[in-house]
């Protein structure tokens, strides 16, 4: 029998979205991930889905927000209505150790637990598939969990997990596994969760291990289209159609300023760059500016408050389009118009920067002797009693080279 | 950079002072205490702001202007700066203004600066001999020090300037020990990650107040169902209690009730029925005694009236002629006048008619035919008349017309004939012509023969020209000619014309003569015949012979009159008609009052009398008719009051009867006890139904039950006891209800609560920007951290050109004794003297001379160094060389002399000898005296 399911997952609702200030969008940013809830249940209605996945990450934190378990149970409720189930595993962000009480939940909601188990989604009398599902009992989960999961009957068979498959970096490396564990198990289709990019992956023996991504990003490193997944499956095999159902789109525009004489020129590119990327479908849109190259808008840039200015002069108009763009910030990566190769000759203090740099970036007790600096050292223990890093990489050691040099060799001031 | 002027409001001792100094070498001159330290704390106020109130060095004065201005000469232009003395800021209030007096910003004295701090700028470009002296505070200076070891690097000229920048911009993000915006943001995230830790698990305090919630619900309904036990214990106690009263009151009147005599048939209300019927009795027999005498005066009212008997039997004939009578009284008093008008008037028509010469009277008159028709004859008559007089006159018209034309026609013939036309005559003989042209040719050919040749052929020539005039005189005279003769020709053709029409005119006009003769005698057969006419018609009316125009005239005047005569006629037959209606309503009117016995005069006063009598009979008639019915009411009246005093009577019987009384008085006694009884009675009903009402018990059964619980002392205590249990329950009921809406508020304010929310996105906000600020320290840091690491490998590989400046400028200043200063880097703030022999000395251990000199050579390179790095700034010394000996000062003033084209250099002394070696130098020289201040402000 035909029939549709919809495949979501790291909802982490109640998330707050990194921007450094949304102003006005404030409250389209603080509810993004409730309406993508609810945008995600209208989906299922629409398609007249026969259940609804959700694999892991529904909440953001740990002790799973009041507000949050609200909203869930209320759409959770809308789709139980409608006769539509949904199956839930709970993934690093919720694990069911954090659960300090129950919301009783709809009847038709099946909340996999710490052991796998499997669900016979029946229509009538006849069954449509059958769902397999595990829980993470507490947060770090470290082990594989995919030799859980078999075949235990010809029907379409769908595995739902939130697992770190394929090692991605970015992630952490919870329930570990690779596309061939998965194929070993035989499943047709694997509702992952946990990666928050979109994935789509063959396996050899026929089936799919989809990643949804997350429906909405979260900040500026989470850029383009989030949504879920609606599976078509006719005569037994699963089609996934991607759907984009965010409120608010976090994008990138890189910007050269090497061709670029003034400000006005810089301004009309930033613009144009908005425009092409704010195109209709979400609330709203976030955009980071990332200005990069070498040019003569550099020093420009680099006045203090410059790259502030820039973003008070942008800002308002872009808040004026439809859907509204909040530039979120613009970053200056430009370096000046130097040429290091020719300015660190053999015997100046240029080449001897070079050179400092150049034992930094090989490590040692070069790179040692910088980092523990009594100011950096102070403020990486003070920002890791926080939570924080300081991160102090390669790309921004040659980025303090470029600067040091600028100082040295560029008259006037920066 | 050089300074200009200098300009002082007021500062220690000088009071409006002005001076302007040499761009390059500059000495100012004068005894002690004549200023020149005031003079350069006041060049160090002007830029870099007063000292601290407390400090000596500020120069205060204790009165008047605090602060001056200096004019300096910057590579962006001229720049004025003011300084003056404010009480809010001990620096004082700094104001810039540019080459026109605009405005200028703080960044221009900086900029001015090359933004040298005041440290440097005291110990290097402007000191006096104290802080020549020491050098410890110079290489702690951290830019001197940095200049030390880096400025003579290659390519480093902008180090300083480098680590400065990298400086200042890491610590306004961060320092390990201060507060700046990193600082800033982390404790605030500190405090955002402190508040979320404080508000605690939620989720778990929620389940938990929700199990809260639920228990007290469970609490709340059990203390419902006790209280509603309780409460039906206490309401049916409560109805016992309130039965139990009513019992008592009702057993009383029970007693009371058994006491009265049986009084179960005595009416209702019967003294007050008494007293209604004995009312209405009086009221009867009163209306009754008065209806008799009312008749009794009717009566005799009645009696009174008379009546005129003789009249009431002819009343109607009376009133029949009365009537007529009066309706032709107005007719009657006007017929004598319209007999006398109608006289009149038919003698005027009379009188008419005879002035219009009618010979008939005015009987005939009336029988004459003026009909339209015989007027129309008569107007046919006169039309003809008047035609045949205008064909007549138009007759003789045309006659005197024709007449007229002929004779015209004839004067016209008669001169045309007078004036016969004449033929033209020549102007010129033509036959001179002949002669003329034969005298012409004859001297044509005589000429050349008589005369030789020229005259000859003059001659011969004139000849010719005369000739030549002579054909065309000959021509014109034959062409005038030829014109006058056909002028002729026409007139004489015209005048033939003429003469022909004037005969067919004459001919026309004794034609139009005869038939207007002709004419004229028809026109006076025609008028004879009609005047015959017309007479015979005015014969016809008797009327005299008259023109047709008169006749016309009389035929109008004659219709109008005829007219009025016969309305005459018609007026004198009406009015003999109402004369004889008159006399007989007068006469019937008589003959009436007659019959009713009455004596007149006339008709009219007969007429009078009657009516009179006839009004006073019809108002006796109707007074008659209102006695009549007033009685018959009156009769009415007097039997309804009998019976109706017999109707009261009957029911004061039945009401006595009824009560069981023989008189008043022992009836209204037995009425008020009846009243008591039966309010007793129905008090006692009342209170019987309100116990059946409380209990829902009949009386006995309710006597029974309270005999049950012990009797009403007994329910009283198990009520009060019930009432306290019941308040107990209340207020623990209260308590739970409290605490249930404290539980749901907050439930519902955990459910709406944005708190968390709004503190994890300003924590992820915070977390950005910490990680923002963080980046941009580390990328200075590291900038820093590279340059460090780059100057001090050239600490070890190279000898800063600072001391290579130094070593110069010492070897000048001691004449070639000492050849090199140098530093080590493992005792920082050292300085060492190489000799020219080879002997190395450290600065402590020079004489006090020779280590100013170092000292002073130190200065001088970095203030070369700064200048070549940045830019040159101005050098104030106060006194320095007084350890110096001649030779060495003499040096020491060359070496400024040398510096002074690039750095402007002011030298104060109070010495003579140094004095003349500046002057050696060619310095612009300035001497101040202390008791010249007051002057010189005033030359100022």
């Amino acid at each position: 029998m035909d029939f549709k399911f919809v495949h979501a997952a790291d909802l982490h609702l109640d998330s707050p979205l990194c921007a450094r200030s949304a102003g006005p969008l404030q409250p389209l940013f603080d509810e993004a991930t409730f309406a993508v809830l609810r945008r995600i249940a209208d989906l299922c209605l629409a398609e007249k889905a026969a259940f609804l996945l959700l694999a892991g990450d529904l909440f953001e934190y740990r002790d799973r927000s009041i507000r949050a378990r609200l909203e869930l149970r209320r759409q959770l409720g809308r789709l139980d209505d409608a006769g539509v189930r949904t199956f839930i595993v709970h993934g690093n962000h919720d694990p069911l150790s954090s659960e300090p009480g129950t919301l009783r939940l709809p009847d038709s909601v099946k909340i996999f637990g710490p052991a796998w188990e499997e669900v016979l989604v029946r229509r009538g009398d006849q069954v449509l598939c059958r769902v397999q599902g595990i829980s993470y009992p507490q947060e770090r989960v470290c082990e594989d969990l995919t030799p859980l999961f078999s075949r235990q009957g010809p029907e379409l068979t769908i595995g739902l997990l939130h697992a770190n498959v394929g090692g991605s970096t970015g992630h952490a490396n919870y329930a570990p596994c690779n596309l061939a564990d998965l194929d070993r198990r035989g499943l047709d289709y694997w509702a992952l969760g946990h990666v928050h990019t979109r994935a789509e992956h063959s396996l050899e023996s026929g089936g799919l291990a989809v990643y949804p991504g997350n429906p909405q990003g979260r900040h500026i490193a989470e850029p383009g289209e989030r949504g879920c997944v609606v599976v078509d499956v006719r005569e037994g095999h699963p089609s996934p159609r991607f759907h984009p159902l965010e409120s608010i789109r976090w994008s990138r525009v890189r910007m050269d300023i090497a061709p670029l004489g003034s400000l006005d020129a810089l301004t009309d590119a930033i613009e144009a760059g908005i425009a092409a990327v704010a195109v209709a479908g979400p609330d709203a849109h976030a955009i980071q500016v990332v200005l990069s190259g070498g040019g003569p808008l550099h020093r420009e840039l680099g006045r203090c408050g410059a790259v502030c200015q820039l973003v008070d002069q942008l800002a308002p108009p872009a808040l004026q389009r439809s859907p509204p763009v909040l530039i979120e910030s613009i970053v200056d990566h430009t370096r000046p118009e130097l040429n290091i190769a020719a300015a660190a000759s053999p015997g100046t203090l240029a080449e001897a920067i070079v050179s400092a740099a150049q034992a930094a970036e090989a490590g040692g007790p070069a790179w040692h002797q910088l980092c523990g600096e009594e100011g950096l050292v102070k403020l990486d223990l003070a920002m890791s009693r926080l939570g924080l890093r300081l991160g102090l990489s390669r790309g921004l050691l040659e980025r303090a080279m470029t600067r040091s040099l600028e100082l040295l060799l560029v008259e006037g001031e920066p | 950079m050089k300074i200009e002027r200098i300009r002082i409001d007021g500062f220690g001792r000088f009071d409006r002072f002005e001076e302007t100094l040499a761009p390059g070498l500059n000495v100012v001159f004068g005894p002690n205490e004549a200023g020149k330290s005031t003079l350069l704390s006041f060049v160090r106020a002007m830029l870099f702001g007063f000292p601290r109130r407390s400090e000596p060095s500020r120069y205060e004065p204790e009165r008047g202007p605090f602060g001056g201005e200096i004019l300096l000469s910057t590579r962006s232009g001229p720049l004025w700066i003011r300084r003056t003395g404010s009480r809010r800021r001990f620096e004082g209030e700094l104001s810039l203004r540019g080459q026109n007096g605009e405005r200028a910003p703080p960044l221009r004295l900086m900029e001015a600066l090359s933004g040298i701090s005041r440290q440097l700028f005291f110990q290097v470009f402007a000191f006096g001999l104290d802080e020549l002296s020491t050098f410890d505070e110079l290489a702690q200076e951290g830019s001197v020090a940095e200049a030390l070891f880096a400025a003579g690097m290659r390519g480093a000229r902008r180090l300083p300037f480098a680590l400065e920048a990298l400086r200042r911009s890491s610590e306004s993000i961060f320092t390990p020990r201060g507060r700046r915006e990193l600082t800033s943001v982390l404790s605030e995230l500190e405090m955002v990650q402190e508040q979320l830790r404080s508000i605690g698990d939620r989720p778990a305090q929620y389940f938990q107040a929700l199990q809260e919630q639920s228990g007290i619900e469970r609490e709340r309904e059990a203390a419902e169902a006790e209280a509603r036990r309780l409460s039906r214990g206490r309401d049916e106690l409560l109805r016992l209690r309130a039965g139990m009263e009513e019992l008592l009151k009702l057993g009383e009147l029970e007693r009371e009730l058994a006491a009265f005599p049986p009084l179960g048939d005595f009416p209702l209300d019967a003294t007050l029925r008494l007293e209604e019927l004995l009312g209405r009795l009086a009221r009867a027999r009163a209306e009754a005694e008065g209806a008799a005498e009312q008749r009794r005066k009717l009566q005799e009212t009645l009696s009174e009236i008379s009546f005129p008997e003789k009249l009431a039997a002819a009343e109607h004939e009376a009133k029949v002629a009365l009537a007529s009578f009066q309706s032709r009284l107005e007719q009657l008093r006007s017929l004598r006048s319209r007999s006398a008008g109608i006289r009149l008037r038919r003698a005027h028509a009379e009188e008419s008619l005879r002035a219009l010469g009618a010979s008939i009277g005015p009987s005939e008159f009336l029988h004459i035919d003026l009909s339209p028709l015989a007027r129309e004859k008569l107007w046919g008559v006169v039309r003809q008349i008047e035609g045949a007089r205008a064909r007549m006159a138009r007759a003789q018209e045309c006659q005197s017309a024709a007449a007229e034309a002929g004779e015209r026609a004839q004067r016209e013939s008669s001169s045309l004939d007078a004036q016969p036309a004449r033929a033209p005559a020549e102007a010129f003989p033509r036959w001179l012509f002949r002669p003329l042209w034969l005298l012409l040719a004859a001297v044509a050919i005589a000429s050349p023969i008589l005369f030789a040749a020229p005259q000859g052929w003059v001659c011969v020539f004139l000849d010719a020209l005369l000739a030549t005039a002579l054909l065309v005189f000959q021509r014109r005279i034959a062409a005038r000619f030829q014109r006058a003769v056909e002028s002729f020709q026409a007139s004489e053709a015209l005048t033939a014309q003429q003469r022909a029409s004037l005969a067919a005119a004459i001919a026309k006009a004794a034609m139009d003569a005869r038939n207007a003769r002709r004419e004229e005698s028809a026109a006076i057969a025609d008028l004879g015949h009609l005047g015959r006419e017309l007479g015979k018609w005015l014969a016809e009316r008797g009327l005299p012979s008259v023109g047709p125009v008169r006749a016309l005239e009389l035929w109008v005047e004659l219709s109008a009159l005829q007219l009025r005569i016969r309305d005459l006629l018609v007026e004198e037959q009406a009015l003999a008609v109402d004369e004889r209606l008159c006399a007989a309503a007068s006469a019937e009117v008589e003959s009436a009052a007659r019959r009713a016995g009455f004596a007149f005069r006339c008709a009219e006063e007969a007429a009078s009398i009657l009516g009179a009598s006839l009004e006073r009979l019809a108002q006796a008639r109707e007074q008659i008719c209102r006695l009549g019915e007033r009685l018959e009411a009156n009769g009415a009246e007097l039997a309804r009051a009998t019976r109706q005093c017999a109707e009261v009577e009957g029911a004061l019987a039945r009401l006595f009867e009824q009560a069981g009384c023989a008189t008043e008085h022992e009836l209204r006694v037995r009425d008020r006890q009846s009243a008591a009884f039966r309010a007793l009675e129905a008090d006692r009903r009342a209170r019987s139904l309100r116990i059946e009402a409380a209990t829902g018990m009949e009386i006995g059964a309710f006597r029974g039950e309270i005999q049950s619980r012990g009797g009403a002392e007994a329910i009283s205590k198990s009520f009060e006891a019930l009432e306290g249990q019941l308040r107990q329950l209340a207020q623990a009921q209260r308590a739970l209800s409290e605490r249930r809406g404290r539980c749901r508020a907050q439930l519902e304010r955990w459910e709406a609560d944005r708190e968390i929310a709004s503190l994890r996105s300003k924590e992820e906000i915070l977390r950005a920007k910490a990680s923002e600020l963080a980046e941009r320290y580390a990328l200075d840091r590291l900038a820093l951290g590279l340059l460090l690491q780059a100057q001090r490998r050239f600490e070890q590989e190279q000898q800063p050109r600072i001391l290579r400046l130094a070593s110069r400028a010492f070897r000048e200043l001691t004449g070639g004794r000492y050849v090199r200063v140098q530093a080590r880097a493992t005792e920082p703030g050292s300085l060492f003297v190489l000799e020219a022999e080879g002997g190395e000395w450290p600065a402590e251990q020079l004489s006090r001379g020779t280590r100013d000199q170092l000292y002073l050579a130190f200065r001088l390179a970095v203030i070369e160094d700064f200048g070549d790095s940045r830019s040159p700034l101005p050098i104030i010394l106060d006194d320095v060389l007084v350890n110096f000996d001649r030779q060495r000062a003499r040096c020491a003033v060359k070496v400024l002399a040398q510096l002074a084209p690039r750095h402007q250099v002011i030298a104060f002394t109070c010495h003579e000898e140094v004095k003349d070696l500046f002057d050696e130098q060619g310095a612009h020289r300035i001497e101040i005296a202390p008791g010249q201040l007051g002057l010189l402000a005033e030359m100022a």
